[in-house]
C-alpha cells in the first residue's frame, strides 16, 4: 500500500471513531428505552460548541472537551426528561417528533448564537507523529484512544456489572424486569445520559476533525443509524467495525471521486440494504413472538 | 392589500398544500415520513428547471405535480414495509440525498445558490396571480386530502394507523396503502413546492432542506394531523409569525421547536381535535338512527382445510405438520396449554403470517378476533365495526347480534373489558365471515357473558359458518364445541369428541406439565 492509501486508511479510522461513538450511544438509547433519539445528532453538535465556546474562552482542548461531554450528558438527560419519559406510553411517533422538536430547538439557537458558518474547538493537542510516510496527528490519535477507551467502558459496564445486567434485562422485558423491582424508568433515563456524553465526546472529535455546523446533526444522526443497524442494535464491536467501514468509504470516496457523491452513495446504500432486509440486519426482530 | 401581504399569502398557500401533502402521509396512512421538504423541493426544482429549458409553464406545471408523485411511488414501493422508525430514517437519507444532489449537481441545479426562474406568462405575473395560484394548489391539495380518505375509508385508515395487525387479517394492507398517500402527498407537496418557487422567483437547496420539513411538522402537528382547515390556518400563522416576531429575528425557528414540544406534549392530535372534541355533542346528536333489520345475518357458509402445516422461526418449529377441518355449522374448540401454537397456527390461517410448509383451502372469508384487544379505541364501535368495509346495515346486524346496538355510539376504549371482547366479535362478524377465528374470548367475562358468547357463536355456526374458538376454560369449550382439537408443541395431540378428548391421557399430561415446559421456555 502507497502512503497516501495509509494516510487515507489512518484518516478514515480516526473518522470512523467519532461515528462509532455516536452509533454506540444511539444503539444504547435504543437498547435501554426502546426509543430512537432523533435528537442524538444535534446533542453531538451542540456539545461541539460547548467545546467551541470553552476554546473561545481559553479553556484549552482538554477542558473544553470535558465540558463537552458533560454537556452531551446534561443535554441526553434533557431528551429523557422532555421527549421519551412523558411521552413513553403514548404511540411511539410521539417520543421521534418530541426528539425532532428538541432537534429543532438545539440547531436554531446554535444558529442564533453562533452563526451558520462552520467554526472548530480548541484542538485537544496541536502537532503529531509522521510514522513513514504517515502523518498522525496528535488529536486524532486521542480520538482513537479516547473512542476505544469509551467502547471498553460501555462493554465492561453492559457486560460485566450489575447495573449493566439490569440494564439489558430492562430493555428485553421492561414489565419483567419492573417487576422484579429493577428500576426500569432510571436505568432508561442513565442510558440517556450515558448516550449524551458519548454523542459529547463525539461532536468534539468530529468537529476537532471536520469542523462543526449547526446542521450537522441530519448527517451525524443517519451516519449513526447506518452504523447501528448494519452492526444490530446494541452489538457493541460490531456497531464500532461498521462506523469504521462507513468512514472509510466516506473518506476514500471523496479522495476518489468527491464527498458529496460517497455521502449519497452511503445513504442510497443504507436504503437499498433496507428494502432488502425490512426488519434491519441485526437480531432485532429475533426476539418478536409471532 | 399590499404587495408585501400578497406575497406572504401566497407563502402560506405554498406551504399549506405542503404541510396537507403530509397530512395525508402521517395523518392519514400513519407513515412518519420525513421528505416532505423533498417533495416540496422536487416540485420547485421541476417547474424552475423544466421552464428554464423551454417547456410551456402548463406542462411544466403538471411536471412539477406528476413527477415527484411518480419518483415518491417508486421510492417508497421499496421502503413500504419498513417499521415506524426505519421508514422515518430512510425518508430522512432519501430527503438528504435529494439535498446533495441539488447543491452539487450545478449544471442542471445551479448548485448551492440556485436558478431564477424564467419570468411567468403575462396573465401570471402579478402579486395577485402568484397567491391565486399558491392557494389553488392548496386547495388542490385539501382535495387530494379528501379524496384519498374517501377512496380507502376514514374507519380503515384509523384501524390501520392504530390495530395494524387486525387491519391486515380483515385485508386491510399498509403497504400499497403507504405508496399511495406518499404518491398523492408528494403531488400535493410538488404543486406546493412550485408555487413557492414561482413566488420567491427562485429555487436553491433550502426548499429542500430540513427546514421545510420542520415547518411542515409545526404546521401539522400543532393545528391537527387529519384537518386541512387547520393546516391552512397554521400555514397562515406560521408564515406571518416571523413577521410578527421579527424582532426576535433567527429565534422564531427555537420558538417553532419549542410550540412542536408543547402541542406534543398538551395536544397531542392538535388544535383541531380540542375543537372536535368540544363540538362532538352536536355531531352525535345528528347521526342517523340504525336502519331497520328484518333478519340479517352477516355471516355466510365457508369452511377451511389446512393440510401439514408447518411454521418454522429459526430454529423453533412453532406449528408442525398440521392437519385442521372446519365445517360449515360446526364449532371447532382449539386448545393446548400456552407457547403450544395456537396464535400461530391462527396467523397462518388468517394470512397474517406465511407457513414454511402446507396448504390451507378456504371457502368464503375470514374473520377474527385477537387475544389482545385489537380495536381502534378512538372510534365508535359503530366505526370500529365498519372498519372492517362493512355496509352500515350489516355493522348494525352485527352490533345487534352481540347485544351492542345501545353502545354503538360510543368510543370503543370507554366500553367494558367485556363489551370489548364482544366488539370485536361483532366486528369479525361485520366482515361476513364463512369462517369465523376467535382467540381466548371468554377470557375475562362473566358466568352470564359466557353464556351469551356461547350463544352467538351457536347462531352464527346454524347460520352456515364454520366456527374456531381457542380457549383456556375447557369446560366452557367442551359443552359449546362440536369436536375439539389439542395441540402441544406445535403438534396436534389429539382431536375429535370434546368428552373423548378432554379425557385423553396425551392432553391430560401436556396440560399438567405445562408449568414446568412454560418456565423453561420464556
Amino acid at each position: 500500500m502507497d502512503a497516501l492509501s495509509l494516510q487515507l486508511l489512518f484518516n478514515g479510522l480516526a473518522l470512523g471513531a467519532g461515528y462509532g461513538l455516536l452509533a454506540l450511544g444511539f444503539a444504547l438509547a435504543i437498547r435501554s428505552a426502546g426509543a430512537i433519539n432523533f435528537a442524538h445528532g444535534d446533542v453531538a453538535v451542540a456539545a461541539a460548541y460547548v467545546a467551541v465556546a470553552g476554546g473561545a474562552l481559553d479553556l484549552g482542548g482538554p477542558a473544553a472537551a470535558g465540558l463537552a461531554i458533560a454537556a452531551g450528558a446534561i443535554l441526553g438527560l434533557s431528551v429523557a426528561g422532555l421527549s421519551w419519559a412523558p411521552l413513553r406510553n403514548r404511540p411511539i411517533e410521539a417520543t421521534f417528533i418530541a426528539a425532532i422538536a428538541i432537534g429543532i430547538v438545539l440547531q436554531n439557537a446554535l444558529t442564533a448564537s453562533f452563526g451558520g458558518a462552520p467554526q472548530a474547538p480548541a484542538q485537544i493537542a496541536s502537532g503529531g507523529v509522521h510514522i513513514g510516510a504517515v502523518f498522525m496527528s496528535w488529536q486524532a490519535l486521542i480520538s482513537l484512544a479516547a473512542a476505544a477507551i469509551a467502547f471498553m467502558a460501555v462493554w465492561a459496564v453492559l457486560a460485566k456489572s450489575q447495573t449493566g445486567r439490569r440494564m439489558r434485562a430492562a430493555a428485553e422485558d421492561p414489565e419483567i424486569a419492573a417487576a422484579h423491582g429493577i428500576p426500569v424508568i432510571r436505568l432508561a433515563i442513565l442510558a440517556f445520559a450515558v448516550a449524551g456524553a458519548l454523542a459529547g465526546l463525539a461532536g468534539v472529535l468530529l468537529a476537532a476533525q471536520h469542523y462543526a455546523t449547526p446542521g450537522a446533526g441530519a448527517d451525524y444522526i443517519l451516519k449513526a443509524y447506518v452504523a447501528a443497524t448494519a452492526a444490530g442494535w446494541g452489538r457493541i464491536l460490531p456497531t464500532a467495525a461498521a462506523a469504521i467501514a462507513i468512514a472509510l468509504f466516506e473518506t476514500v470516496g471523496a479522495a476518489l471521486v468527491s464527498h458529496a457523491v460517497a455521502e449519497a452513495l452511503l445513504y442510497a446504500g443504507f436504503v437499498a440494504l433496507l428494502s432488502f432486509r425490512p426488519q434491519g440486519l441485526g437480531g432485532e426482530a429475533k426476539g418478536k413472538r409471532a | 392589500m399590499s404587495g408585501y401581504s400578497l406575497h406572504l399569502l401566497a407563502l402560506a398557500g405554498a406551504l399549506a398544500a405542503g404541510a396537507i401533502g403530509w397530512q395525508i402521509v402521517f395523518g392519514l396512512a400513519g407513515a412518519l415520513s420525513l421528505a416532505a421538504g423533498m417533495a416540496m423541493g422536487l416540485g420547485a426544482y421541476a417547474l424552475t428547471v423544466l421552464t428554464l429549458s423551454g417547456w410551456p409553464f402548463g406542462l411544466a406545471l403538471a411536471a412539477a405535480a406528476i413527477g415527484p408523485a411518480l419518483i415518491f411511488a417508486a421510492l417508497t414501493g421499496a421502503i413500504r414495509r419498513l417499521e415506524s422508525h426505519y421508514f422515518a430514517l430512510a425518508t430522512l437519507a432519501l430527503a438528504e440525498i435529494a439535498v446533495i444532489i441539488a447543491t452539487n449537481w450545478e449544471s442542471v441545479t445551479g448548485g448551492a445558490n440556485g436558478l431564477l426562474m424564467t419570468p411567468a406568462p403575462a396573465w401570471l405575473n402579478s402579486a395577485e396571480a402568484r397567491a391565486g395560484f399558491a392557494w389553488l394548489a392548496a386547495l388542490a391539495a385539501a382535495g387530494a386530502f379528501y379524496g384519498f380518505q374517501r377512496y380507502f375509508g376514514r374507519e380503515q385508515l384509523t384501524l390501520l394507523r392504530t390495530e395494524p395487525l387486525a387491519a391486515r387479517a380483515f385485508g386491510i394492507h399498509a403497504g400499497p396503502i403507504r405508496v399511495a398517500a406518499m404518491a398523492v402527498g408528494a403531488l400535493a407537496g410538488g404543486l406546493g413546492g412550485a408555487a413557492h418557487a414561482f413566488t420567491v422567483g427562485l429555487v436553491s437547496p433550502d426548499v429542500l432542506a430540513f427546514k421545510t420539513m420542520a415547518a411542515i411538522l409545526a404546521v401539522v402537528i400543532i393545528g391537527g394531523r387529519r384537518s386541512p382547515p387547520a393546516s391552512i390556518l397554521l400555514a397562515v400563522l406560521v408564515t406571518w409569525t416571523p413577521e410578527w416576531l421579527r424582532f426576535l429575528e433567527q429565534t422564531y425557528l427555537i420558538a417553532y421547536g419549542a410550540l412542536l414540544l408543547l402541542a406534543i406534549w398538551l395536544a397531542p392530535e392538535g388544535l383541531a381535535a380540542l375543537l372536535a372534541k368540544a363540538t362532538k355533542a352536536l355531531r352525535l346528536a345528528r347521526d342517523p338512527d340504525p336502519p331497520p333489520l328484518i333478519g340479517l345475518k352477516p355471516v355466510t357458509e365457508g369452511g377451511l382445510t389446512a393440510t401439514g402445516l408447518t411454521r418454522r422461526f429459526g430454529g423453533i418449529t412453532a406449528v408442525s405438520d398440521v392437519d385442521l377441518a372446519l365445517k360449515s355449522g360446526q364449532i371447532t374448540g382449539l386448545i393446548g396449554p400456552n407457547g403450544a401454537g395456537k396464535s400461530t397456527l391462527l396467523n397462518l390461517v388468517t394470512g397474517l403470517d406465511q407457513p414454511s410448509a402446507g396448504t390451507i383451502q378456504l371457502t368464503g372469508r375470514i374473520g377474527r378476533t385477537f387475544q389482545t384487544l385489537a380495536l381502534a379505541p378512538a372510534l365508535s364501535a359503530l366505526e370500529n365495526v365498519r372498519a372492517v368495509g362493512a355496509s352500515s346495515q350489516y355493522a348494525w346486524a352485527a352490533l345487534h347480534a352481540v347485544g351492542l346496538t345501545a353502545e354503538a355510539r360510543k368510543p370503543a376504549s370507554q366500553l367494558t373489558q367485556g363489551a370489548q371482547r364482544f366488539l370485536e366479535i361483532a366486528r369479525a362478524l361485520a366482515a361476513r365471515p364463512g369462517v369465523l377465528l376467535l382467540d381466548e374470548p371468554a377470557a375475562g367475562l362473566t358466568a352470564d357473558k359466557r353464556q351469551q358468547l356461547a350463544h352467538i357463536l351457536r347462531d352464527a355456526a346454524d347460520a352456515g359458518a364454520a366456527v374456531l374458538v381457542v380457549e383456556h376454560d375447557v369446560p366452557f369449550l367442551a359443552a359449546l364445541a362440536d369436536s375439539i382439537v389439542c395441540m402441544s408443541e406445535g403438534r396436534v395431540i389429539a382431536s375429535g369428541n370434546p368428552d373423548a378428548v378432554t379425557i385423553d391421557p396425551a392432553v391430560i399430561t401436556a396440560y399438567l406439565g405445562a408449568p414446568l415446559a412454560d418456565g423453561a421456555g420464556s
